[in-house]
């Protein structure tokens, strides 16, 4: 047995062990790769968790992906090598009647592995966030910040809301109180002091505009059924995080509650206590500036009070700050389902090909990646011929697949290997999975031009979605299925099939 | 003790360990016992530590009574004793023409069992290469059957598992060699214990123990022919088919695989049948049982057939003597006299070889090369 050089001796144990009795397995040297993977992934846990120390800073999450995509990458073409180099498949012998199945699984478990690896960085950086700091206490300190800033700015804070006057067109429905659409805030006229300069007029705005409006109005007065005053409370949020309370039972205070909290019965605060607290969430929350502003912080006497509020209290660096945080946070709690796809194709489409080369001849397969570019440019060349929309190329793409699908069942029926049906057999490997999802969006698509006004409103895209997450299920498990029954099956013929 | 051990015995008592070694370790193979192999192993190594020119070592003292000892087991469990020939391939008018048009092999029979070795000779271009790969299903056939007689109904992939070809310009290996080996036998079904325990076997039995740690560039195209058999024999194929397997080896080592080929074939261990392509007319006419002769794609000559047709001896020499004296000996028309620029030869229907050459010491012609090739494919050269 060789000794590789940084394989501990329970790994060479392994490695032997496979040899003498699973040589399929060993040949795909899963085990080696799963083991340098997770010591690469250890490794780069333990730099990352020490370099992500500091969630407000600003993230340099893309520069990891990319280090660690090039080294996963050199991994990959190490790995690749070997197995191109010893092509197993093409030694005959009693190999297990599951034998292609259990080498695509092998390969998907080590590319996965090595594609997993690089979503170490950004997995470390989230769960360092959500180590550094909670939703609520986010959304708490955010709180406090516009509120003692209020409190020690109130001088020179603007107390009047602006008024807008709107009559409703088209007034087909207008919600009456206690309507699901107008929220309970929205239908509460505060009695509040209005500029007289900031009333506004006969602003026309349609029902579904109104809608909104009442959803996000600070305060209305409802005339009658088309006519209303929005009021709208002047800016007291000088911090803000865009989604940094959607996971927090504690919500961020909008100015309307602000000043109804604080600003409305106004009580003179402890100005050294209240700046002695602002200066410790500065230290919080303030990200260092990857730019140099010079005199940024100077108050100018031009600027207004939310320009000199944030500049007193380095308030643009704090909001840097804590939505670096947030987005930290919440980075794989929204973006999980595309991770998950980008961690799934890749290995799919990495794991066909290394199958597919595995089980074809060397001129066969790239003859294979040839017709697949040249179909893709012969189809893009007959789209602008004919101007075909969507439904056309989705067609081509299925007549594609009936091809290929003829052409490698036809290995089925002939005795002599042929290049072409080498090549239609792994193109007909390599697009089933997709098939499903071609027919989704067909369908989609058909339903789009078929009916272009009508469908196009009542297209529910979460249920679009579902299909078309359902396409991609199927597409895989159908692939599972036909790989150890169809293709193996044909490969087998078709590679063992005498030459012309 | 049974006729093959006696045989090693004989060996053992004249010194001729290489041959010893090489047959005792076959016996023990056949005997299919696990530990007398291991111990055979074992024995085979000291012998190959010496051969190897490792320092300090020497043959030790109880070298042959341990090897009395193993054959006296192995021959009691049998060893030696060979399986009935049985069919395995038959080839029926088959023919080959290449697409392109450049060359066609004509239709030719043959048929070869189990033990037998069938001998293909011909000059470069002229379709041995073309024949064996039709034999062993890389080629498609244009004409004729070839038929695997056990197999049952088999597929293009039964059959490239039931043969093992060997290229004359063998693949790449990668990575250790031993390695390959495991590999190859783990596949062919051979697991645990006894994996390493054939793999040890075949390294000892091919000389390959010292080298079995090299990669494939560490060593010459010799030792990679001869690796190369070690791994298709691991793999116990009941047909061995080897393109011009010597063109790679040195005198002595062509003389050894096609012996130890030869033996094994015939072994019980996993009786097989060979064809092999060889321009080494002599030596592969020494070890087969029948040879053919192709030339531009045809079957001219096949020992198995022919033999019985041929009414003239044929006898090639090399003599600084010129022509003229040697027709003076024999006679104008009773011989026919061929010169190639390096050989004489003489085909004559009346003289036998003992009386060519009698007639030339007589004569005090000086004769430093001689060979009858009577029943040699050579004189269709």
């Amino acid at each position: 047995m060789s000794k590789r050089p940084l394989v501990p001796s329970f790994l060479q144990k392994i490695d032997d062990k496979l040899l003498r009795n699973k040589p399929g397995a060993w040949a795909s040297r899963a085990h080696l790769v799963l083991y340098f993977a997770a010591a690469f992934a250890l490794l780069l846990f333990v730099f990352c968790y020490a370099a992500f120390f500091d969630a407000k800073q600003y993230s340099n999450i893309g520069s990891w992906n990319v280090f660690t995509g090039l080294i996963a990458f050199v991994g990959f073409v190490f790995w690749l090598i070997y197995l191109l180099r010893f092509n197993v498949f093409k030694r005959y012998g009693n190999w297990s009647a599951m034998d292609g199945l259990r080498d695509f699984a092998l390969y998907f478990i080590s590319i996965g592995a090595m594609v997993a690896v690089c979503f170490i960085p950004s997995a470390v950086e989230t769960m360092r966030a959500n180590q550094q700091f909670g939703n609520e206490e986010i959304v708490k300190d955010i709180n406090e910040l516009n509120i003692n800033a209020c409190r020690l700015e109130y001088k020179i804070l603007p107390l009047e809301w602006r008024a807008d006057t709107t009559r409703i067109v088209n007034n087909k429905y207008v919600p009456a109180p206690g309507d699901e659409v107008v929220s309970d805030t929205a239908t509460v006229v505060t009695p509040i002091k209005v500029a007289p300069e900031t009333i506004s007029y006969a602003t026309v705005i349609d029902t579904s505009e109104l809608r909104s409006k009442l959803a996000s109005a600070d305060s209305l007065l409802k005339i009658n059924d088309s006519l209303y005053v929005f009021y709208e409370c002047p800016n007291y949020r000088f911090v803000s995080s865009y989604s940094a309370d959607d996971y927090s039972a504690v919500k961020m205070f909008s100015s309307a509650d602000i000043y109804n909290n604080t600003i409305k019965n106004f009580k003179k605060p402890d100005r050294t206590a209240l700046m002695k607290r602002m200066l410790e969430l500065q230290t919080k929350y303030a990200a260092n500036s990857p730019y140099y502003y010079g005199e940024y912080n100077t108050i100018d006497e031009n600027d207004n009070y939310e320009t000199r509020i944030n500049k007193t209290y380095d308030l643009t660096r704090i909001g840097n700050g804590i939505d670096n945080a947030v987005r930290k946070k919440q980075a794989w709690i929204t973006a999980w389902p595309i991770y998950l796809r980008v961690f799934y194709y890749i290995a799919l489409l990495l794991t066909m090909l290394v199958f597919i080369f595995r089980h074809s001849t060397v001129k066969t397969f790239f003859l294979s990646v040839l017709a697949a570019v040249l179909l893709a440019i012969l189809t893009g060349l007959l789209m602008v011929v004919s101007h075909g929309d969507e439904v056309t190329a989705l067609s081509f793409m299925i007549v594609y697949y009936v091809v290929f699908a003829i052409l490698g069942l036809s290995i089925f029926k002939t005795d002599i290997r042929k290049a072409i049906q080498g090549i239609g057999l792994n193109l007909f490997l390599f697009s089933t999975p997709f098939v499903p999802l071609i027919f989704v969006a067909l369908n989609e698509a058909r339903k789009y031009n078929f009916y272009p006004d009508k469908v196009y409103e009542e297209r529910d895209p979460a249920q679009t979605a579902y299909y078309f997450l359902i396409a991609e299920i199927v597409g895989s498990v159908i692939l599972v299925i036909l790989i150890q029954p169809l293709f193996k099956k044909l490969y087998r013929k078709w590679y063992s099939a005498p030459e012309e | 003790m049974n006729n093959s051990a006696a045989e090693i015995s004989s060996y053992l008592k004249h010194g001729d360990y290489s041959v010893a070694v090489r047959r005792t370790l076959d016996l023990c193979l056949d005997s299919g016992n696990d530990a007398l192999i291991e111990k055979a192993i074992g024995w085979s190594r000291q012998y190959h530590a010496i051969e190897n020119g490792e320092a300090g070592k020497t043959l030790p003292s109880d070298f042959s009574e341990e090897a009395e000892s193993i054959l006296q087991e192995a021959s009691a469990t049998g060893a030696g004793s060979t399986e009935q020939h049985k069919h395995l391939i038959s080839a029926e008018n088959i023919s080959k023409k290449y697409n392109n048009g450049s060359f066609s092999l004509k239709p030719i029979n043959l048929s070869v069992n189990t033990g037998d070795v069938l001998g293909v000779v011909g000059e470069n271009g002229n379709g041995k290469t073309t024949l064996l790969r039709c034999l062993a299903g890389q080629l498609g056939l244009n004409n004729g059957v070839i038929r695997y007689h056990l197999l049952e109904n088999p597929d293009a992939y039964a059959i490239k598992n039931h043969i093992a070809f060997i290229p004359q310009r063998i693949p790449k290996w990668y990575g250790m060699l031993k390695d390959n080996l495991h590999f190859s036998a783990a596949i062919a079904g051979i697991n645990g214990d006894k994996n390493n325990l054939m793999v040890n076997f075949m390294l000892e039995r091919l000389s390959l123990s010292s080298y079995a740690h090299l990669t494939w560039d560490q060593i010459s195209s010799g030792y990679r022919t001869r690796f190369e058999i070690a791994r298709i024999l691991l793999q116990k194929p009941r047909l061995l088919i080897l393109d011009e397997p010597l063109a790679n080896l040195d005198i002595n080592a062509q003389q050894t695989i096609l012996t130890d080929l030869i033996f094994m074939a015939k072994g019980a261990h996993n009786p097989m049948g060979i064809i092999l392509s060889s321009q080494q007319l002599h030596e592969v006419e020494k070890v087969a049982d029948s040879v053919i002769f192709i030339k531009q794609g045809n079957c001219i000559y096949k020992s198995s057939d022919d033999e019985g047709k041929i009414t003239s001896n044929a006898v090639e020499f090399e003599t600084k003597a010129g022509r003229e004296s040697i027709i003076s000996l024999f006679g104008e028309g009773n011989i026919e006299l061929q010169f190639n620029g390096g050989f004489y030869t003489i085909i004559s229907a009346s003289l036998s070889s003992q009386e060519i050459i009698g007639k030339m010491i007589d004569a005090k012609i000086p004769i430093t090369y001689f060979r009858d090739i009577t029943y040699s494919t050579k004189r269709f050269f």
